[in-house]
């Protein structure tokens, strides 16, 4: 079988059989969307990255406890969550910062290299914007709505991945929708 | 300015869920209506400048290559299948036991070690056999052995030494007893020794010290083979811990001093050197053991003694 085609359960049985490198289909699956569910949360870049890194490892170490019947993505966004918590208790709440924006836009993108500096900045403050809007979502509207348009998954795939019936999904994504929609026109 | 009504069919439109007939309606809405149309292009174009910045970020914060690095640095090189489920095992187990021996320890009362010096030893042979100087000992009779060493025994007798602490042990075999320096001192022993219950104590036998520790049976440092098994022949011990119907139980019952259930007789009818009256049934105190579970003699109802 092509490791492509190969689903979420059968990579997790095949590194448990002892193909370690198969969890590394893993983490190319689902880092993105770790990613983008903790960038929203958090206000430092580093300790994305270190979140991240720490929820695949403890997805790795405790493998053998994963649910088959459930969503790989979803029990991966469970422990991603539980680190979070942990990682709030210890820094508090966070918000977005502006340190936290210009990081994330701090690129050196062919866009931004390639665009006048006031439209750079222009840019880069629509961005902390969004983010400071999508920041101020009820965590039940927000993680659905970023994997909408962040991650591009369909209602049925975030339906799965949250555990919640198809028309919540789609409640959700509209009601934030609709928020984030209020905010704009109120600026 | 009055909000275009259509504008609430906006997200409804991003996110396709407009019939093939109404997204064809809205999209000709939109060539006329600049309201919706701006909206509509700030969501699009929020969207995408969401997804570009997330996309940015991600692509300069991978941790990919770190996580499958400190992946394959793990001690074992493989996720903990069974090991995690081992430890969790372990540790619970661990943990159970621990729960176990806590609860255990605090209802039991752990032997303490004996170090005082013997006040007082008291013996008694538990069966008929047991011999004191070669003379039948009688049984369940308790004898000081400060007035009898030194105490050349042969049977099973139970020590009681008692000083600072209590030590109840056993004896079962041949040996000469005395009181040696604060410990009881046993020679020409052919004997093995159990602490039944109290103090740990050392006692001397053939001049080693030994240790009796709760319960355990401490073999004799010789050939105990033609020693007989202990025979606890006390008269009580024959009587069943447990109650029966049997015939030899209700014999055993037949045999033992009846005692009269006594009630305190109402105030005004007793007084204090009265007998108390033996209660029958029929009788005013009598309460019928078989009675309607309504009338529970332990329910918080006062009882009705009168009768009615």
């Amino acid at each position: 079988m092509n490791r492509q085609e190969r689903t979420d359960v059968e990579l997790v049985q095949a590194v448990l059989a002892g193909e370690l490198e198969q969890f590394a289909e893993l983490v190319e699956r689902y880092e993105k969307l770790v990613f983008s569910f903790l960038l929203t949360r958090l206000n430092d870049l580093q300790e994305v990255e270190d979140i991240v890194q720490e929820t695949f490892v403890k997805a790795f170490r405790h493998l053998a406890s994963f649910d088959c019947e459930r969503r790989f993505a979803a029990w991966l966004l469970t422990i991603a969550r539980n680190l979070l918590i942990d990682s709030r208790r210890k820094a508090g709440r966070s918000i977005a910062s502006t340190n936290l924006v210009n990081e994330v836009m701090l690129t050196d993108s062919a866009r931004e290299a390639a665009s006048q500096p006031s439209e750079v900045v222009v840019r880069r403050e629509r961005f902390r914007s969004i983010v400071a809007m999508i920041q101020e979502l009820p965590e039940e509207l927000r993680t659905p709505f970023l994997l909408r348009v962040i991650n591009e998954l369909p209602y049925q795939e975030i339906a799965e991945v949250l555990d919640v019936p198809l028309q919540t999904v789609k409640n959700r994504i509209f009601k934030a929708r609709e928020i984030l929609r209020e905010k704009r026109e109120s600026l | 300015m009055n909000r275009c009504p259509e504008k609430d069919k906006i997200v409804l439109f991003c996110e396709r869920e407009l019939s093939d007939v109404e997204q064809a309606q809205f999209e000709l809405h939109l060539k006329t209506c600049s309201e919706c149309r701006l909206e509509l292009e700030q969501t699009i174009a929020d969207d995408s400048l969401l997804r570009e910045g997330v996309e940015e970020a991600f692509t300069r914060h991978r941790v990919s290559q770190r996580i499958m690095a400190q992946i394959r640095n793990e001690k074992t090189a493989r996720p903990a299948t069974d090991s995690y489920k081992g430890w969790r095992y372990f540790w619970l187990t661990a943990f159970a036991l621990l729960t176990i021996i806590a609860v255990i320890s605090l209802y039991t009362p752990s032997p303490a070690k004996y170090q005082g010096r013997v006040g007082a030893i008291m013996l008694q042979a538990l069966n008929e056999e047991t011999t004191l100087q070669n003379e039948k000992l009688a049984v369940a009779k308790i004898y000081n052995l400060e007035t009898l060493a030194p105490a050349s025994l042969d049977g099973c007798i139970l020590f009681t030494v008692s000083g600072d602490k209590t030590s109840v042990f056993k004896m079962s075999g041949q040996a000469t007893v005395r009181i040696n320096n604060g410990l009881p001192e046993f020679s020409d022993a052919k004997a093995t020794f159990e602490l039944v219950s109290g103090a740990i104590i050392t006692i001397l036998v053939n001049g080693n010290p030994l240790k009796l520790e709760r319960k355990t049976m401490i073999p004799a440092p010789f050939d105990t083979s033609d020693l007989e098994p202990d025979q606890v022949s006390l008269p009580a011990a024959n009587v069943p811990l447990v109650a029966s119907t049997s015939e030899q139980t209700d014999a055993i019952i037949d045999d033992m001093p009846e005692e009269p259930c006594i009630v305190d007789k109402p105030a005004g009818n007793a007084s204090a050197s009265e007998p108390a009256a033996e209660v029958m049934p029929g009788s005013d105190t009598w309460i019928d053991p078989t009675q309607a579970p309504g009338n529970n003699p332990f329910a918080d109802e006062p009882l009705k003694l009168d009768g009615n």
